[in-house]
């Protein structure tokens, strides 16, 4: 039997079941990148410190963040507390605006946490494969539960 | 040999998966280039030529010696293919 993370090279793996949750309703970008971090923090990936790096970092950077229509991946720094590679996603009901000059609103909130400036270099590479193809996009954005989302990342190829 | 940087906040996440991208549209340009990412405050301090990042941070690099190039939705190949493209025809002409 070939394994999840085999089949999917590595992206199934870096999300636990733990780390995905489908339809949240958050208040604001805060909220939701919150929610994304503290995925981080119940599968190990990261500590609560993490999370609050998270939101400073977007707050001093700026909402660089939002890579691509919709799609945001909050991140901090290894040293502000990241434990070992994890990736969470968080799929919002009402999207939430960043003050992203072409990618506002955002309903897909990925995060994710390294040890180091390599480690994660690998899956994030995944990721980004992954959210390439919109049809994985309508995949997840049509995924009513937690169960059902966590399936639609486990089988992407 | 051109030096290119993807830069973003952190040099960790965004750059990362923009360098893949800048890879492949950099090879199929048939020119001879260095790619690395950055963070956007080292950046300051780099010899580059070119520079691709997100709007939110190009304002910061602006006084760099190196063409700033923003890209707008870091996982659409054809829009950094163009944007890399007209960049080396630039930096060439």
């Amino acid at each position: 039997m070939v394994d999840d993370a085999e089949r999917t090279g590595g992206l199934g793996a870096s999300f636990p079941r733990e780390a995905v949750r489908a339809g949240l309703r958050c208040a604001d970008w805060r909220e939701a990148v919150r929610e994304a971090g503290k995925l981080l923090v119940a599968t190990g990936a990261a500590t609560d410190d993490y999370v609050d790096a998270i939101v400073r970092a977007v707050e001093e950077l700026g909402p660089y963040i939002v890579l691509a229509p919709g799609i945001a991946l909050a991140h901090a720094r290894p040293e502000d507390g990241g434990v070992a590679v994890g990736f969470s996603l968080v799929t919002l009901a009402e999207p939430v605006e960043f003050g992203s000059e072409h990618n506002d609103p955002v309903d897909l909130v990925f995060a994710f946490a390294s040890p180091d400036s390599e480690q994660h270099i690998t899956a994030l590479a995944a990721l980004a494969d992954f959210i390439e193809s919109d049809d994985n996009l309508a995949r997840i954005r049509a995924a009513n539960d937690d169960e059902e989302l966590y399936r639609v990342i486990q089988e992407a190829n | 040999m051109i030096r290119v940087f993807a830069v973003c906040g952190m040099g960790l996440g965004t750059s990362a998966i923009l360098k893949t991208r800048l890879r492949a549209a950099l090879d199929a340009t048939g020119v001879d280039y260095m790619l690395d990412v950055t963070d956007a405050s080292a950046a300051r301090g780099q010899q580059a030529d070119l520079i691709f990042t997100s709007a939110e941070l190009a304002e910061g690099l602006k006084g760099t010696s190196a063409k700033v190039v923003v890209v707008k939705n870091f996982m659409d190949r054809e829009e950094i293919n163009q944007k890399v493209k007209e960049a080396i025809e630039e930096l060439q002409s």
